[in-house]
């Protein structure tokens, strides 16, 4: 090959081309038909991957976090009827949030049922402030409005009317479980049941209620209950 | 295989190609450096090569570094694995000047 700078005159390039890189920590990428191209050094701390895409490579930050701490441990139950909060759990999508991927969250509770009752968990949303018309909220925000918790079932641009139960709000619980008549039963939920997947953080409760007169003791995990899964 | 070392000087005439034969003698990897050692600007350089001296390819503008202004030096035309006889260098300037070549290679 014969070359004047970086003009080649002659013959074809070594292994496809004339070394593009410049810089330290450049690496070389396969670039349209296999052509060498620079690929310059990410930022601190991000990791190379595949872009959305799927067409070429990146550097892109990664992040990922233990499930978090439940707001409140576990909390045990002995009623008749009435809805008995039983444990907070803090969800928080930021923190799983690796690109191309949707959290979908599953809590764990454990119930020891009597025989011939059914109890109910239902996990809420607890609100962070009054509904305001000059705010946009993201879908899992929560909002009093109304005397009523609500909860953002997909992102709601401001100017809206007040919340109600339609395709934007709605007062229902993020997720539900139901024990039957099983001594000790471990069941999932995956939060939302309804909506779209939250994309921001959430304060949970689980409230627990049984249609027996018997005592029926619910606790909530307190190892992290919150499991993740991706899908 | 000795080293191979040539040095050429000359004078270009305003307006007119000139064919200067470098001889590479074969050497596989070698560098030809080419000095303006004049006045006037090289406005064009074409490069061509010979295996055996006699027959050369077409030849290729050079584009990188011309014009060559008046007392400078262009980056040097290298081969790898590159093993000809001669190298040919046509070179023009619009105003005149003079050059200076040098090169080497094994």
């Amino acid at each position: 090959m014969i070359t004047c700078g970086t003009q080649v005159l002659f013959g074809a390039p070594l292994a496809g081309g004339i070394n593009p890189m410049t810089a330290a920590a450049d690496i070389i990428v396969g670039g349209t038909a296999g052509a060498m191209t620079r690929l310059a050094k990410g930022s601190a701390l991000q990791a190379l991957r595949v872009n959305a895409g799927a067409t070429a490579l990146e550097y892109a930050t990664l992040s990922s976090t233990p499930p978090p701490t439940p707001l409140h441990a576990s909390g045990a139950t002995t009623n008749t009827g009435a809805t008995t909060a039983i444990g907070r759990f803090r969800l928080n999508p930021a923190q799983w949030a690796l690109s191309g991927l949707t959290p979908a969250y599953t809590f764990g509770i454990v119930g020891k049922v009597s025989a011939a009752i059914t109890a109910t968990v239902a996990v809420f949303a607890l609100p962070t402030a009054a509904w305001d018309s000059g705010t946009t909220y993201a879908a899992g925000a929560c909002v009093t409005s109304g005397g009523s918790d609500w909860r953002a079932l997909r992102a709601v641009s401001s100017g809206g009317s007040a919340p109600a139960e339609n395709a934007d709000w709605s007062t229902a619980a993020v997720a539900t479980v139901t024990f039957t008549t099983t001594f000790v039963t471990f069941a999932s939920a995956v939060i939302p049941a309804t909506g779209v997947a939250p994309t921001v953080a959430m304060n949970l409760e689980a409230r627990a209620s049984h249609n027996g007169s018997q005592g029926v003791d619910i606790t909530t995990l307190s190892d992290g209950t919150c499991a993740v899964t991706w899908s | 295989m000795a080293y191979q070392q040539y040095e050429y000087t000359g004078t270009l005439v305003a307006g007119v190609a000139l064919d200067v034969d470098i001889d590479i003698n074969c050497a596989t990897n070698w560098v030809v450096v080419i000095s303006n050692t004049g006045a006037g600007d090289i406005d064009a350089l074409d490069v061509a090569a010979s295996p055996l001296g006699t027959i050369f390819e077409a030849t290729v503008a050079v584009t990188v570094g011309i014009p060559l202004a008046a007392g400078t030096t262009l980056e040097g035309i290298r081969g790898v694995g590159e093993p000809v006889r001669t190298l040919r260098l046509t070179m023009s300037s619009t105003a005149g000047t003079t050059y200076a070549i040098e090169g080497g290679g094994l």
